[in-house]
């Protein structure tokens, strides 16, 4: 078995970088390319791969089925994993993947799964492949361990819980620790690379270039309308709260002024009946505030890259048109 | 026996047989495995493979068929849309034992013609080639009959997400840890643009070569570069440039209205975090 790294640390101070290996990667791509075809749901699977020194490597993943009932996802895995097992890849489960449609992965779910997988396994990690975003030109692929906080808070399900989220200062940007993520690939696997190179020439990766900025960014910015309303639930949530527990306050000041005042004139105190101040509850769709917070960011992000790029491609094309002197034929 | 198929590998599974190979148990000379994918009348699309278990021992031929079938079992889980379409073998020939485990094959997959397919990873011409084989019986009518493979045309496709994660991959070919860090957009962006700018310095060479009469002059590349050069919409200087702002102004101020989102969020959590 592979050396484990230390546990303890907020972050774990030993892993530096995840190193996945080109298989890995191609069978990730495959995986959530034919998952995205069928159907809107996220594609989910496990990596298998070792934990050394200072750096996770993934060498192999399988995908998941859905959950349709009369599936189980723990023989699954099992029978999978003892399968493999006898054909000599490694059998460590140190993570697992979801496919992600431009971006949208921070929720719940996410959180919960990757909280049972790093309570088993310290050193786990989930990546977040985009499928759309790869298939645009640039390969997006990226690693993710929650944090310290953030586990804390996950365990105690303290998603609305104003008082917890305080004392653990969480806030969007660190409810997870990325980790670089590295390709390799075996010196066989670089002869077939040689081989695929001559079939798909390697200057080929044009599809980046395209000009059409228009349809991405209408689906980014649809995005975080949605996002901002569910946002502005939640800060009237907040509202309310913090409204009721001002009403606390005074009607306990009331109370205790008017318990002195009788007490000074000798007669009993009121009893102290609590009144019914009951809790407000979250909107049952209601997610927190941490976890659209950080989605929102995330939406943020992706359009400042996105328009960096076509800004830069607006004004190659800028200088492109600027150039026409043209070149007299037959010279 | 369609002798107009052809068959799509998409290059997964090229990546599986190889790493399938290097983890073999040192005894084994070659491995073979099962292909799954999708066929049509005169197409067959292979897209994933998984390596089975086997024993060749001079004569005799010991395949785990239980594995195979519980593996190909929970790969349907997974794609139900993949069926079992071939096998593989790797080594650079198609040996007797072939035929026995073509025959089993073919009794288990609902393809009409299941394909054998070679990868040649001990690389004997220095290279490593890949070819599909489907069986032919032949023979005399009437005298002992017997199987011939004869080769099928192989072709490599990818769609989109799969040419970038190949692209990547190649870049590990040039350095000595084998390791390729994937960059972040713009580099990359500035990587595209070189390519380009390489491209036209190399067309422009050519141009002049063939004007200046160094190279003869090829008709279909003359026509290509016209339809390039026509393909160019053709504007006024006002009406581009109208354009070109137009472009800029909405990409700024989505640029401008993200950010405020952003610190606007940051903000939003800061106070949160406040005690009353």
């Amino acid at each position: 078995m592979a050396s484990r790294s230390r546990k303890g640390g907020d972050s774990d101070p030993q892993i530096t970088h995840v190193q996945i290996d080109g298989l890995a990667m191609m069978k990730i791509i495959k995986h959530c390319h034919q998952d995205l075809a069928s159907q809107a749901d996220e594609a989910q699977g496990v990596l298998l791969g070792l934990i050394m020194e200072n750096k996770l490597e993934v060498t192999n993943c399988f995908p998941f089925p859905r959950s349709i009932d009369g599936v189980d996802d723990e023989r699954y895995q099992l029978d999978m994993m003892r399968l493999l097992r006898l054909v000599n890849v490694d059998y460590l489960s140190v993570g697992w993947y979801q496919s992600a449609s431009s971006g949208n992965y921070i929720s719940r779910q996410l959180l919960e799964s990757q909280f049972q997988y790093q309570d088993s396994i310290e050193e786990s990690f989930v990546i977040i492949y985009d499928p759309m975003k790869t298939a645009a030109g640039c390969l997006a692929i990226k690693a993710y361990r929650l944090t310290k906080p953030a586990m804390e808070m996950v365990k105690e399900r303290g998603y609305f819980n104003f008082d917890m989220l305080r004392t653990l200062k969480i806030g969007h940007e660190n409810m997870f620790q990325e980790l670089k993520v590295v390709v390799r690939n075996s010196h066989l696997v670089n002869a077939l690379l040689s081989e695929l190179s001559e079939v798909f020439p390697e200057t080929r990766n044009l599809e980046m270039m395209d000009l059409g900025t228009a349809p991405v960014l209408q689906r980014h910015l649809r995005s975080i309308m949605d996002c901002t309303d569910e946002m502005s639930q939640f800060h009237q949530f907040q509202k309310q709260t913090v409204k009721q527990q001002l009403e606390k306050q005074r009607y306990t000041q009331r109370r205790n002024v008017e318990n002195a005042a009788r007490k000074a004139r000798g007669e009993p105190p009121l009893p102290d009946e609590d009144f019914n101040f009951k809790p407000i509850q979250p909107p049952r769709d209601l997610e927190a505030g941490v976890i659209v917070g950080g989605q929102m960011a995330i939406y943020c992000q992706q359009i400042n890259d996105f328009c960096s790029q076509a800004l830069a491609k607006l004004f190659l094309v800028d200088s492109l048109h600027q150039n026409p002197a043209p070149r007299p034929l037959g010279q | 026996m369609s002798l107009d198929l052809t068959v799509k590998v998409h290059p997964t599974v090229l990546f599986q047989i190889v790493d399938a190979y290097e983890r073999r148990t040192q005894d084994k000379a070659r491995i073979i495995g099962t292909l799954l994918g999708t066929y049509e009348k005169t197409n067959i699309e292979v897209t994933n493979c998984f390596c089975v278990p086997h024993a060749e021992v001079s004569e005799e031929l010991f395949i785990k068929m239980d594995f195979a079938s519980e593996m190909y079992e929970l790969h349907q889980q997974v794609a139900p849309l993949e069926v079992m379409v071939g096998w593989f073998a790797t080594g650079p020939e198609v040996t007797d034992h072939s035929v026995l485990i073509h025959t089993y094959y073919s009794k288990q997959a609902k393809c009409p013609t299941p394909i054998h397919l070679t990868l040649d990873t001990v690389m004997s011409n220095g290279r490593m080639g890949w070819k599909a084989y489907i069986s032919n019986p032949m023979g005399v009518p009437g005298g002992t009959g017997g199987t011939m493979f004869s080769p099928v045309p192989v072709e490599l496709v990818a769609h989109g997400a799969e040419l970038v994660g190949i692209n990547t991959a190649q870049n590990t070919k040039y350095s000595k840890t084998k390791t390729f860090e994937p960059q972040t957009d713009l580099s990359q962006f500035t990587n595209a643009v070189r390519n380009i700018e390489e491209m036209i310095d190399h067309l422009a060479v050519y141009v002049d070569d063939v004007l200046s009469g160094k190279t003869p002059p090829d008709a279909t590349v003359g026509r290509q570069l016209l339809d390039m050069v026509h393909s160019v919409p053709k504007m006024s200087q006002e009406e581009f440039d109208e354009m070109l702002n137009s472009n800029i102004k909405d990409l700024l101020m989505v640029v401008y209205l993200s950010q405020l989102t952003k610190t606007q969020i940051q903000v939003s959590e800061k106070l949160s975090h406040l005690k009353l």
